[in-house]
């Protein structure tokens, strides 16, 4: 492994290291909450916090590092850069990671309190919320310490206003790998890691949308945790950002283990963009995709566990993907809103006219689209969205469950200086539409239920004094532009 | 179930076939490489005089040409760049075909997003719709910009005018104001999926885009309204818009594109033909 680093006009190499293990948190956290490697954790977080409090932009600061994700304004190539609604979230975020991950290893490599065996092993833990285990679906003990183990020392891993700090637990329907790792198609509607973009406008893929595995558990976590991560700008100050990202990269490594799956190989993704970082001696650093799309030949770590829940593996689709595009067949008319309760639109759809009536062939594939959110603020609860047809009241069970939408980073559609306009989630509702149409209940009418999630409450909350107590779930304003029915 | 057990193997399309599918743009491209061919087709054949001074357009704009003798004729002005009330109507016809084959082309994201994302059998009818709110924007924009051009008489200093628009254009570039257009002009919402709501919904996107994007460039725009016979300025900007509309992160290269233009100034300050 090697990485080209520009300082000052100069090109070197930053020397190759072994691989490391990115450990389930749960596992360290089953021997000893305060685990070395947590432990080391907390301490280099402090140290880049100290950072932050002598100079705001010293790129290895805390602060910095959390700008290069999001900040209110595009000072420069480094900071405000989070890639989001795009294919290139995963990989952006991969090396933001990484970079962030040598600099906490550089930062503790100092400490005295810190083992010689920890700090040449170290790696970033992952939060996996998604075992079935609902004890994982809390926050680790260590983000939930006011103090660390000495009891005395301000615990910097703890952040106030998280919705989880009372000991709640993220909603089960949050954490559901099942649509996530279903996409056989890298890229594209309804493909694993979202819509074409980047370069040229005219090469995206028209109404490219996140992909699923960016809204859930992605944004579910980040809204169902709340607080500073329910927000792009601020999602990463808290310490819980990097495990829970470590835990999407995680997901991306199960996702190619799995049967027909495998990255694009399209140029414009692989090369089409540069992006910047700091490395741990403040460095500069240029990366495409290309360099970062093998953990433990290119990158050096590898994760204790990239075992695919067999579940999921029984779901795959095999159809390839067909020649003709996605074709609407129906959306609504009018504008919904979702304020923290149960909201329901109808509308009516047509049979497809396009490429699909013109071979006389049954659609192959179905969509689900939530098009043009927009929220001046955070929303703060997540919704499950359920599809029925035919008219009725509509039912609000399993057979009818589309998938989890939640609106992470929301707030910039209102931002006029953010490159995002309305919010668009896109769900496979192919399984679904077979289903019904085998039944011989498809019908000319849907309508698409949204129930709000809020977080579970602890059976026995943790009840912090004054400002430390938890906020209660602010469930926000969304407005949905347009819901649309796609057959391809 | 699975989705193979569904979906019957089918011979596949062709390519030219798919291509059509996929790319329901090209209508509009087409249209704007028409007018591109129409605008090129005007300055090969147009006469030419000195310096600034010059005329393409309209066979029968020639004889009316700055009181040179064109083809027998005598030319005592330029239609496309006004001086008397009487030349306006052409004058506009000719600044909406420029605007067409320059502006036109930056719009393929955004047409193309609204058709793929309407009804299959409104794939054309939309752009349409979309393209004519669009270019109605920027032909009002030239109808303005050619009445202060008529109102003011800047044919005598034609390259001080051009030179300055263009310094003003490259400070424009790296105001706030700037990128906020830019950004504006790159989206395009969800619109109605059917009927009169479709159509209306259509040619208010269209409009809202023009709006956006006449913020955007029209600073720099406003040279080939003074300069409409320039056509390497107009290659020059042409390619300006373009990078700015098409490219991703062109937000991030307001800078360089503001040193071209401010470059460009003082080119045509120090005397680069305008016609």
């Amino acid at each position: 492994m090697a990485s080209q680093v520009a300082q000052s006009g100069e090109i070197h190499t930053v020397a190759a290291s072994v691989t490391r293990v990115r450990h389930n948190i749960w596992t360290l956290d089953q021997s000893d909450h305060w685990h070395p490697i947590i432990y080391a954790y907390a301490r280099g977080v402090q140290v880049l916090i100290d950072r932050s409090d002598a100079d705001q932009l010293d790129p290895i600061g805390w602060r910095y590092q959390s700008d290069i994700h999001g900040a209110a304004v595009q000072p420069d190539k480094f900071r405000n850069q989070c890639q989001h609604f795009s294919w290139y979230f995963l990989p952006w975020h991969r090396m933001y990671l990484r970079w962030f991950e040598r600099i906490i290893r550089a930062a503790i490599a100092d400490l005295d309190d810190v083992d010689a065996q920890t700090r040449s092993t170290w790696a970033l833990p992952y939060w996996d919320y998604s075992s079935g285990d609902p004890a994982h679906r809390r926050l680790p003990q260590a983000f939930l310490d006011t103090t660390l183990p000495d009891g005395a020392t301000a615990n910097p891993l703890w952040v106030p206003g998280r919705n989880l700090n009372d000991g709640s637990s993220l909603p089960v329907f949050d954490v559901d790998l099942a649509s996530a790792l279903a996409p056989v198609d890298f890229a594209g509607i309804g493909g694993f890691a979202g819509g074409r973009t980047g370069f040229s406008h005219a090469g995206e893929d028209p109404g490219a949308a996140m992909g699923p595995l960016e809204g859930t558990p992605h944004g579910a976590v980040h809204v169902g945790v709340g607080g500073l991560m329910g927000s792009f700008n601020t999602a990463a100050l808290d310490p819980i950002f990097w495990l829970h990202h470590a835990n999407i990269d995680r997901i991306w490594e199960i996702w190619r283990t799995m049967p027909d799956r495998a990255d694009s190989t399209e140029a414009a993704w692989l090369t089409g963009v540069t992006f910047h970082f700091h490395d741990e001696n403040r460095a500069t650093v240029t990366e495409t995709v290309q360099d970062v799309l093998t953990t433990d030949s290119q990158l050096s770590y590898r994760y204790e566990d990239i075992t695919a829940p067999v579940a999921v593996e029984a779901l795959m689709p095999t159809a390839p993907a067909p020649q003709n595009p996605p074709e609407l067949v129906g959306a609504s008319d009018r504008a919904i809103a979702l304020v923290g309760e149960t909201a329901n639109i109808a509308f009516a759809i047509a049979p497809p006219i396009g490429p699909l009536a013109q071979q006389a062939v049954t659609s192959s594939r179905a969509f689900l689209r939530i098009e043009d959110v927009t929220s001046p603020a955070p929303v703060g609860v997540t919704y499950k969205v359920y599809l029925n047809v035919g008219g009725g009241a509509p039912l609000i069970d399993d057979d009818h469950f589309v998938g989890v939408a939640a609106f992470f980073g929301i707030e910039e559609t209102g931002n006029p200086d953010s490159p995002h306009g309305g919010m668009r989630l896109a769900f496979d509702i192919t399984g679904m539409y077979q289903r019904f149409n085998a039944d011989g209940r498809w019908s000319d009418e849907v309508s698409v239920t949204f129930v709000p999630q809020f977080v579970e409450p602890a059976a026995h909350p943790i009840r912090l004094p004054g400002v430390q107590a938890s906020a209660p779930q602010d469930a926000g304003n969304a407005r949905i532009g347009r819901v649309s029915v796609f057959l391809q | 179930m699975t989705v193979s057990s569904v979906a019957r193997p089918v011979p596949r399309p062709s390519a030219w076939r798919r291509w059509r599918w996929i790319h329901p743009e090209l209508s509009v491209l087409a249209v704007a490489v028409v007018t591109w061919l129409w605008v090129l087709t005007l300055h090969v054949t147009m006469p030419s005089h000195g310096g600034a001074l010059h005329c393409s357009m309209l066979p029968n704009a020639a004889v009316h040409h700055h009181g040179a003798m064109v083809q027998g004729a005598s030319v005592d002005r330029c239609v496309a760049l006004p001086s008397e009330v009487s030349d306006f109507p052409v004058s506009l016809v000719l600044w909406v075909g420029m605007a067409t084959a320059m502006m036109l082309p930056t719009t393929v994201p955004a047409v193309r997003s609204i058709a793929m994302n309407g009804r299959w059998n409104r794939r054309h009818r939309s752009q349409m719709l979309f393209a004519f709110g669009y270019l109605g924007v920027w032909s009002a924009f030239g109808a303005v910009a050619l009445g202060a051009v008529l109102v003011l008489g800047v044919e005598a200093v034609v390259a001080p005018v051009v030179s300055v628009i263009l310094a003003t254009a490259a400070a424009w570039e790296v105001t706030r104001r700037k990128r906020l257009f830019l950004r504006a002009c790159h989206r395009v919402g969800s619109l109605p999926a059917d009927g009169r709501r479709a159509d209306r919904a259509c040619v208010v996107a269209g409009v809202r885009n023009g709006l956006q994007c006449t913020g955007a460039c029209g600073p720099m725009m406003v040279a080939m309204v003074v300069a409409p016979h320039a056509l390497w300025l107009m290659v020059l900007l042409f390619g300006i818009v373009v990078a700015e509309k098409l490219l991703t992160k062109a937000v991030d290269h307001l800078p360089m594109f503001a040193a071209m233009l401010a470059t460009t100034a003082v080119i045509v300050a120090f005397g680069a033909p305008l016609g």
